[in-house]
């Protein structure tokens, strides 16, 4: 370095060259960003995996169990706003502990038959099964909850998640109302992946949040919000990345605490319309409406005897979205009753047709309830199911089928990406019996879905990475064994009641595929436990 | 390391200006989201 002397004879440095001072502009906030997140990191602070999720907004410092004040040891949950009992968990007596996680369909799994099965396989050392699902809860608020649980102490944890992610309202979708532009919400993201906002953001929330005693409750469940229907895909992307990243942190955290884990993929009707489809996008907005004309052109050359409910080609002709309680599934007895009373006196309509027999281990069916039971709109949709599957065509309908495909064609090429076409097109395929090409269509209606109510196979496509991923990590392909046991593959209303709820009945059947794994989870717990830990049971 | 520390020297505002952004920035996004209505970390009684 050149030193010229200065006016008092000191010596002065040289002025730096001008790229020098470039290169050197980003330096000390480089070095301050990484010295502030090494000391976090050290001192276990700001982690964005524990603190933020940008799809959902549950507060960690909700108590989702409590201790059991009557009695010692044991725990009551806090997860169903009343709507349903809390679960009384007893102190831990032995036995192989297995918590099952998700949303309603983990709910509905039959508890009971679950620990007869694996006690009937294992007598010794035992199982308690503990069913900690919850309507409406997807991999947000079960990684609360699974944290939380960690202190029961299990030995196995079942995980089924993946239907859920667009069901509560979300913590993404309100950032993107607060920042307008998506491209500043995918900023901000990045940016919450440092420790040192989640440190600044946790010392707002302590200025701002009121005190809420020692267990707050909670959030009460939140329906769909209309943001919803805004998402561009880029947006619904995000929401599988933090699935992703849920899941992994559960994977982590029963390892770090030695829980053995199972995963699934989880069971989607295959023939329910997606439920956001979204406009197309990148498209000026006049050749989009002409797109959605020329969709609706080439549905109306599907005989309506066999789109009925399924596809709408105008106000007239609703899609019918059925859900469990259209089957008297989740009503109270008064419902249910009344729902008989009514059923009985419309006698006609009770006489649903048959739909395909399935294989094993689903054969043998209709596995849904009593058909006086239901509402009017199964009774509206099943007939054009039926006659989906049998496609027994009338010449004249085969040719209107086949000038459906020629419009639809050009349509897919021009947006691959859209659900309503690609649901028509898998449709109109299925009806001309090219059923290898019509699921093909009918999976990807559903990944493009852009807020769908069921898993799908970007969900289904993540597990089975984590699965490969971690082999110590039992892993049932549930999907692919379900649609095995369908005639062509495809998962329909024999087996589903709604986009994602198989029927009751069939449930038993379902828990099959879990419960052998499930018992070599358990043993192997069971053989890992040290005499210390336990004498003749587990720990 | 003369020459990080003549820059230093030379040119404060060069350097000081990206870490007063940057922490104004991580301020305003914090902040902003703890104002969200459903943030992560606002309580809601249920």
């Amino acid at each position: 370095m050149k030193v010229q002397d200065g006016p008092g004879g000191a010596a002065a440095p040289a002025r730096l060259a001008w790229w020098k001072v470039v290169l050197l502009v980003p330096l000390p906030l480089l070095a301050l960003v990484l010295l502030l997140e090494g000391a976090l990191w050290l001192l276990g602070l700001g982690d964005p995996d524990e603190r933020f999720s940008m799809t959902r907004g549950f507060s960690e410092k909700a108590r989702y169990l409590l201790p059991d004040k009557e009695h010692p040891g044991g725990w009551v949950t806090q997860i169903s706003d009343g709507s349903y009992p809390e679960r009384v968990i007893p102190p831990l007596d032995g036995r192989v502990r297995v918590l099952l996680f998700g949303g309603s369909n983990t709910q509905s799994f039959p508890t009971d038959y679950i620990a007869e099965q694996l006690n009937r396989a294992a007598p010794e050392p035992g199982f308690e099964v503990i069913n900690l699902g919850r309507a409406g809860y997807g991999s947000e608020r079960v990684l609360i909850l699974l944290r939380q649980a960690l202190d029961l102490d299990p030995d196995v944890i079942f995980i089924y998640v993946g239907h859920n992610e667009f069901v509560e309202a979300g913590f993404a979708l309100e950032l993107v109302r607060l920042w307008k532009a998506p491209w500043i919400t995918r900023a901000v993201e990045r940016l919450s992946r440092l420790r040192t906002l989640n440190v600044v953001a946790s010392l707002f929330e302590a200025a701002r949040a009121p005190d809420a005693g020692d267990a707050p409750r909670p959030e009460a469940r939140q329906g769909r919000g209309e943001e919803y229907q805004q998402l561009r895909y880029e947006d619904t992307l995000r929401f599988y990345d933090v699935y992703r990243r849920n899941l992994e942190t559960m994977l982590r955290l029963a390892d770090e605490r030695d829980v053995q884990v199972m995963i699934c993929t989880v069971v989607g009707n295959m023939l329910f319309p997606p439920v956001v489809p979204g406009e197309p996008e990148d498209m000026a907005p006049e050749r989009a409406a002409l797109l959605r004309s020329e969709l609706v052109r080439a549905c109306t050359k599907i005989p309506e005897r066999l789109r009925r409910g399924l596809v709408q080609t105008s106000s007239a002709d609703p899609v019918v979205q059925l859900d469990a309680s259209d089957w008297g599934e989740a009503l109270e007895a008064a419902g249910r009753a009344r729902r008989r009373a009514i059923g009985e006196a419309a006698g006609s309509r009770m006489d649903p047709p048959a739909l395909r027999p399935l294989a094993a281990p689903f054969d043998g069916g209709p596995f849904w309830t009593d058909p006086v039971l239901w509402s009017p709109d199964p009774m509206q949709l099943l007939p054009t199911i039926a006659a989906v599957h049998q496609r027994r065509l009338a010449p004249q309908e085969q040719a209107d089928l086949q000038e459906a495909a020629r419009l639809l064609e050009p349509l897919c090429a021009e947006v691959p990406d859209d659900p309503l076409v690609l649901y028509a097109l898998g449709l109109v395929r299925y009806l001309l019996g090219e059923d290898e090409a019509a699921i093909q269509h009918l999976r990807d209606a559903a990944r493009y879905d852009r807020a769908p109510t069921r898993g799908n196979d970007v969900t289904n496509g993540i597990v089975r990475d984590l699965a490969r991923e971690h082999p110590d990590v039992a892993f049932v392909d549930t999907e692919e064994r379900v649609r095995a046991a369908c005639p062509s593959g495809l998962i329909s209303y024999e087996l589903m009641m709604d986009s994602c709820h198989l029927h009751h009945e069939a449930l038993p059947r379902l828990m099959d595929f879990f419960i052998p794994g499930l018992v070599d989870l358990g043993k192997r717990k069971a053989a890992k436990a040290t005499p210390a830990e336990g004498s003749a049971a587990v720990r | 390391m003369r020459t990080l520390i003549d820059f230093l020297h030379q040119h404060k505002l060069a350097w000081i200006l990206p870490i007063v952004i940057f922490a104004a920035l991580i301020a305003l996004v914090a902040w902003r989201m703890s104002e969200t209505p459903e943030n992560p970390f606002a309580y809601r009684d249920t």
